[in-house]
């Protein structure tokens, strides 16, 4: 089960500083929630951007060499049956996301009460 | 027979059976889905349950909804057709999906769930609305979502159709029906001009998805969703089982691919060596040429040769080859009959190279560069993730999960449920070029010819109907939520917005179902004669509905600077952005389909003008009113 999330002397230090800001900005403290919500979304990014990097890189380097001589498939071409590339570019990053996916959803985030509805509830005219 | 003794039998009378049964038990459990989930609408707000399902969607419902909804029709024919053709480069290609889950309902759920309870929002574009106060966000939204997903909605009922034309092949009842209609629709204006199994099939698809989707609504959509999710992760897991049990393994497979190079298209005459008639060949059937090779006639399967004269010019023919496939198909050769092959046209990239199945770029016909560049590879990767992401059908069920513990646990199960259907399905792809060659006359039809083929060899032919109906389900579950999607447009944020604020639970209610059934109606006339280019439609609206939503969305739920008009113009320079990439490619190439701009899909330059578009106009302007920006960012 994620942690609940918690008041701190440094959540309330954020709020004022925030408050404090000139007009030109929104200006505003930002909830907890929202701010939990911010940095998984940061982690997630970031961790897109290393599981893209890493496919690229592999799969650019290895996927375009050649597998087959005149004897047939060159020795080491293959790995678990696949080829060599697949399965260091893609086969093992894919086990690695989802192991990564598994620590991020069940260990790093956290459970956030969502908002009971506090403007119309569903079936009624919008606010316009 | 071969050094490679994979068995080749062609689909037998029951396996057709077998499907009819287990598309017949289908269809009944969907019906008794959606009566349930009918029964679950009384005493609840009517809109909110028929297109939100009242917020309560549980772990097991929310996971198999969203990636029963992602896993279109397009996993179970398009891609599967893609990997035959290109092989291993396949794999590549869809490796974004390992991250995917993540990325996709990370960036969202969590928000657009709490951003749309907070603002009582039931659809995307009633969301946008209500986050910036300004009705003109909503409409916008409005249109692009109906504009967009109606050309989805038009590839997915072809799509269910053909699949399902496919399953019933060889069923008497059918075959009788099939005729009947044939007669009764000739001369007719528009219905006349469909072919007659793909008017049954058609007709008979939308009706189902109609019913149940007007009938249940939002709950009815989700648990059929979970069905079909279940039937989707059974049908991938025995098939792959079967299909590495009859190529001898994954090694011998590959070992297999590795000296497989290229088939060649070109134009064949057909001369006699016997009385047999011409008029008996079919699209389909192989015939040796005067080399010894072997070649297999192409065309649209549904139409038929029919008296062909000696010397008759064919202009599609597939020749083989690699040297064992052509010892493979040498028992399926059409007596009587030998080709003269005249004007070949080798591969653009890969004709002769052994070997190239399993490197990328992969073989093409007609791109010098392969199937897949690096900069492709690169976009893909790009695109499965944000395009996906910004996809309202996705969004509105991110607005439904009942609590962030669903949530959470949800993002393991669609994780583990991607992996369980998109590498299988690269592996067992890979093999069907083994098992059944020369299936580049029709590669979207391999998936259904797999499934009937492994099976009739394992000796389970009753198998073959639970098999075909994954994509099947693929398709109908893609429809249905699609189907409500556009509805939800017209009767939510134009008819109860924008005209009538007032309405009564009854009239929303009559309004709803009627709606539905007029959109799905509209869809089925248009998709009688479907457009030429139908799959470039489905990337051009994925791509559209990604460009328009994808950065406005994102930065809606987490940017409170962001303003109304910064909304308006992302989303309409999103569109327009596709619009003018697809333009481009039209005028360069003269048919229909989208320009790489330096290599990158429309989706990558979307997402640049989009953020920038937004970021700019909402810099230019004064901060958006305090009081808004507390009540979605203040929790």
């Amino acid at each position: 089960m994620a942690p609940e999330e918690s008041h701190s002397p440094r959540c309330e230090e954020r709020k004022e500083k925030l408050s404090a800001e000139p007009e030109t900005s929104v200006a505003i403290a930002l909830g907890r929630s929202f701010r939990q919500s911010r940095l998984e979304m940061w982690l997630m990014l970031g961790a897109w951007v290393v599981f893209f990097v890493v496919v690229t890189g592999i799969c650019g380097t290895l996927a375009f060499q050649p597998v087959v001589n005149e004897e047939g498939l060159i020795p080491g071409a293959t790995l678990w049956g696949m080829p060599r590339w697949v399965v260091l570019g893609i086969a093992i990053p894919w086990l690695a996301g989802n192991a990564f996916i598994i620590w991020f959803a069940l260990g790093f985030m956290k459970d956030t009460p969502l908002a009971n509805e506090t403007a119309d509830s569903p079936g009624t005219p919008s606010d316009r | 027979m071969t050094d490679l003794d994979f068995p080749l039998l062609a689909v037998g009378e029951m396996a057709a059976n077998s499907a009819l049964i287990s598309f017949a038990i289908y269809i009944a459990l969907v019906f008794v889905i959606a009566g349930l989930a009918n029964r679950m609408q009384k005493g609840k707000s009517f809109v909110g349950e028929y297109f939100l399902g009242s917020r309560g969607i549980g772990l097991w419902a929310f996971a198999l909804t969203y990636a029963a909804t992602a896993a279109s029709g397009g996993s179970f024919m398009g891609f599967p057709a893609l990997i035959y053709t290109h092989g291993w480069s396949l794999a590549w290609w869809i490796s974004g999906y390992m991250i995917v889950p993540l990325v996709a309902l990370g960036l969202f759920a969590k928000r657009i769930n709490q951003v749309g309870r907070i603002a009582g929002a039931i659809t995307v574009p009633e969301l946008l609305r209500r986050r910036f106060g300004n009705p003109y966000v909503g409409y916008v939204a409005t249109a692009l979502v109906v504009f967009f997903m109606f050309f989805y909605l038009l590839a997915q009922f072809k799509a269910g159709a053909e699949i399902m034309a496919t399953l019933m092949d060889g069923v008497p009842v059918y075959e009788a029906a099939t005729a009947w209609i044939g007669r009764t629709t000739e001369g007719l204006f528009w219905i006349g001009n469909a072919s007659p199994d793909y008017l049954l099939c058609l007709v008979i698809f939308a009706v189902a998805v109609i019913v149940y989707t007007a009938y249940g609504g939002f709950r009815a959509v989700v648990w059929t969703d979970v069905m079909q999710g279940i039937v989707m992760g059974i049908g991938v897991v025995i098939l792959l089982i079967l299909t590495l049990n009859q190529v001898g393994g994954l090694q011998k497979a590959t070992e297999a691919l590795a000296e497989m190079t290229p088939p060649e298209f070109a134009t064949a005459i057909i001369h006699p060596t016997s009385d047999r008639p011409a008029s008996e060949l079919r699209v389909g059937n192989w015939i040796e040429t005067k080399s010894g090779r072997a070649a297999r006639i192409a065309g649209d399967p549904s139409a038929t040769i029919s008296g062909i004269p000696a010397g008759a010019i064919l202009n599609e023919v597939l020749l083989s080859t690699t040297p064992s496939e052509t010892e493979r198909v040498r028992e399926l050769i059409e007596p009587g009959f030998v080709a003269e092959m005249i004007a070949l046209q080798p591969y653009a990239h890969g004709a002769g190279e052994k070997g190239v199945y399993l490197t990328a770029p992969g073989p093409s016909k007609d791109k010098p560069l392969g199937f897949l560049p690096v900069a492709l590879a690169m976009s893909f990767f790009i695109f499965w993730n944000f395009s996906g992401a910004g996809q309202p059908s996705y969004m509105v069920r991110q607005m439904a999960f009942r609590d962030t513990q669903v949530l959470r646990r949800s993002i393991v199960l669609v994780a583990l449920f991607f992996s369980l259907i998109y590498f299988p399905l690269v592996i067992i792809f890979t093999s069907a070029r083994i098992l059944l060659p020369g299936m580049e006359v029709h590669p979207d039809r391999i998936m259904p010819e797999m499934a009937a083929h492994v099976t009739e060899i394992a000796g389970v032919p009753w198998l073959a109907g639970l098999l075909v109906a994954a994509p099947f389900a693929a398709v109908m579950s893609s429809v249905d939520s699609f189907l409500l999607l556009v509805s939800s447009g017209v009767v939510r944020d134009i008819y109860q917005d924008a005209i009538n604020p007032n309405a009564s639970e009854q009239r929303m209610r009559k309004l709803s179902h009627a709606v539905t059934v007029i959109v799905g109606f509209l869809a089925v006339l248009v998709v009688l004669n479907p457009p030429e280019y139908l799959q470039t439609l489905i990337v051009f609206a994925s791509g559209g509905l990604g460009a328009s939503f994808l950065m406005p969305v994102v930065l809606a739920l987490y940017w409170p600077r962001m303003t109304a008009d910064a909304a308006l113009f992302g989303m309409i320079s999103g569109a327009l952005t596709i619009l003018a990439l697809y333009f481009a490619g039209y005028l360069l190439d003269g048919s229909f389909g989208e320009y790489n701009l330096m290599g990158l899909h429309p989706i990558v330059w979307s997402i640049f003008v989009t953020a920038s578009v937004i970021f700019s106009v909402s810099m230019s302007q004064q901060p958006p009113d305090r009081s808004l920006v507390e009540k979605y960012f203040g929790r």
